[in-house]
């Protein structure tokens, strides 16, 4: 299939991804929330007769903040985050991918990263933390056991990546313990700036709330990816025995 | 053979220095005009419509000396390129490139308005410098001169076939394609693709990025040819320019490291060490920590140029043009350098912190 056809049948969705991106940066440009909008690197390819279109957006930074209450050590001053993640969805012909196709299906792979950076007043001392948000796919459909049983989404704390960040290997008295994997809703670039100023930027949040067009982007990526996930989550209750399957797959806790 | 025409009132036997001195280095044929009520505008009309003349080199101020006939234009070269741009915007004039030359000296009473006075021209030089400078300014030269000849519609042949390979953002695609005069698309492509960060990156930040300290390193080179050189531009002003596509590193990274890390979220010392597994190159060696925290090195300073975490640096108050022109920071390091000189220079919400890292 030529490529012009595969955008035009996998909806606005992934051929336009670059100007709402622009959009939504300039938005938040308004509101002087970025000190750095990253970069953004779409791929498209073809695998076993399926489509597949990923977005890398890397190296979003947050303003730095000094209204984060309760941080320790107490020497931390201000606090920036950084965003960095992969979404790839998938495609298959003749299928409206978020009508037919349950979340777990359209969304092949998706890795959040939010690491915060810390610093102490004289910028000599710098302090982590990172969140992480993945989709499980280890044994999709292997029949094996996971060692901890994950929800398709989750997000947990730490993690390998947090020692990594660490370039000092100096943890103070903290021990960082794998982490519960907690059940989120996915998140694409939009949801997870949302995400993250809805934590860390209260006051910036609740501005935006404020403001139809920040409103209108929630909406429409809620849409597509909330609404497919929450409507599949319900189906565990109801007839259909494949859909049932499904919401498993996004929770295994479901008895 | 590049004609160039060179406008200044001072007399030939003190331009002969700078004739020969930028004719010396590359073919290019360099031809005195004496500036007088206008005269060179039909000099360089002709010229670019017959194809015999490739660019203009203006003196800043044409109003000081008067010719063996006595005569002295009353205008400076910024009245001498205005026309003449106006005339190119309007087709009058075939679009070729000009150059301010000038002295320090002279130079400093525009320094206010630098910006507004550069942007008539494509590139400014300065006299004095001349002896030192001549090679890297006539390579410049014939580099903009060049692009002026091959600017095309197609973006595969202004910005090289590489590009095919990539998502160029439709402004960048929008201006090269559009039916802004020709002046203006070159000077787009120059000022806010080759000289900002972006799409295409620079050697100290394509150094960086790989985590390598290339100044130490003998097989950076090698690096370059043999593994990089798909991912380097090959568009115009590439003869002077060298840049790589800042997504073609990144596949290429994609690519060795299998994805088990991206590029921006690995350490200097896992970067090298990945590439040198990949590539069999030994003599890599990682950019050390320093006084940085960080070594997830990503730009360079802009005022020392060596390699920061972004992170760790003080967000310049500069302001980008473009969404996908990279943000510029200045290191901790130029900030204890240059002290409250620098402040200025650092973005108003990032001063305080500034001055907080100064003081403690």
């Amino acid at each position: 299939m030529v490529e012009a056809d595969f955008w035009k049948w996998s909806g606005h969705f992934s051929s336009n991804f670059r100007s709402q991106y622009d959009r939504f940066s300039l938005l938040l440009n308004n509101y002087r929330i970025l000190r750095n909008p990253g970069t953004v690197r779409e791929d498209s390819f073809e695998l076993e007769g399926k489509y597949f279109n990923s977005i890398h957006v890397s190296g979003v930074q947050f303003r730095w903040t000094e209204r984060v209450r309760g941080i320790r050590p107490k020497d931390v001053k201000s606090l920036s985050i950084e965003l960095n993640m992969n979404l790839t969805r998938c495609y298959e012909r003749g299928k409206k991918y978020f009508d037919e196709t349950g979340i777990p299906d359209h969304i092949s792979e998706l890795i959040v990263q939010i690491d915060i950076h810390g610093k102490t007043k004289d910028a000599k001392k710098y302090y982590y933390n990172s969140w992480h948000l993945d989709q499980d796919v280890d044994d999709k459909g292997s029949g094996g056991r996971q060692e901890y049983p994950h929800p398709l989404f989750h997000l947990h704390n730490g993690g390998r990546h947090l020692q990594e960040l660490v370039e000092s290997e100096d943890y103070g008295d903290i021990c960082i313990f794998p982490s519960p994997r907690i059940m989120h809703l996915p998140l694409d670039y939009f949801l997870a700036v949302d995400f993250i100023l809805s934590n860390f930027y209260p006051n910036d949040w609740y501005a935006l709330r404020e403001d139809n067009q920040y409103i209108n982007f929630m909406k429409k990526t809620q849409i597509v990816y909330w609404k497919p996930f929450i409507g599949s989550m319900n189906d565990f209750w109801g007839t259909d025995a494949d859909k049932k399957k499904k919401a498993v797959e996004l929770l295994p806790q479901y008895a | 053979m590049n004609r160039i025409l060179l406008i200044d009132d001072e007399t030939p036997e003190n331009l002969d220095a700078v004739k020969t001195l930028l004719s010396s280095v590359l073919e290019q044929e360099i031809i005195i005009l004496h500036p007088y009520q206008f005269n060179e505008l039909d000099v360089i009309s002709e010229g670019a419509e017959k194809g015999d003349l490739d660019g203009a080199i203006i003196d800043l101020r044409l109003d000081q000396i008067v010719n063996k006939a006595g005569e002295k234009a009353n205008y400076r070269g910024i009245t001498l390129a205005n026309e003449i741009r106006s005339r190119q915007m309007s087709d009058d004039i075939k679009g070729i490139p000009l150059f301010l030359l000038t002295t320090a000296d002279k130079i400093k009473n525009y320094e206010q308005s630098i910006d507004s006075l550069i942007n008539l021209f494509d590139f400014y030089f300065k006299k004095d410098n001349l002896p030192d400078d001549h090679q890297k300014v006539a390579s410049i030269i014939q580099s903009i001169i060049h692009a002026y000849k091959n600017l095309s519609k197609e973006k595969d042949q202004c910005l090289g076939g590489e590009v095919k390979r990539i998502g160029v953002h439709s402004e960048i695609t929008d201006v090269i394609g559009g039916k802004m005069p020709k002046h203006q698309r070159v000077q787009f492509i120059l000022r806010e693709l080759i000289l900002k960060s972006g799409p295409l990156i620079s050697e100290s930040v394509l150094a960086a990025r790989l985590g390598v300290d290339f100044k130490n390193s003998d097989d950076w080179s090698n690096l370059k040819k043999t593994f990089l050189l798909e991912c380097g531009y090959s568009g115009l002003f590439s003869s002077h320019w060298n840049r790589w596509w800042s997504e073609l590193i990144q596949k290429w990274w994609d690519q060795i490291s299998e994805i088990k890390t991206p590029l921006q979220l690995a350490t200097a010392s896992e970067r090298v060490e990945i590439i040198k597994n990949s590539t069999g190159l030994d003599n890599l060696n990682p950019i050390e920590k320093g006084e940085n925290n960080s070594t997830k090195f990503w730009a360079v300073c802009k005022k020392l140029e060596i390699a920061i975490d972004p992170i760790e640096g003080f967000r310049s108050n500069q302001t980008n043009n473009y969404l996908w022109q990279e943000q510029e920071y200045y290191s901790l390091q130029a900030l204890r350098e240059f002290h409250e000189e620098l402040i200025p220079f650092i973005h108003p919400l990032e001063r305080t912190m500034a001055w907080d890292a100064l003081n403690g």
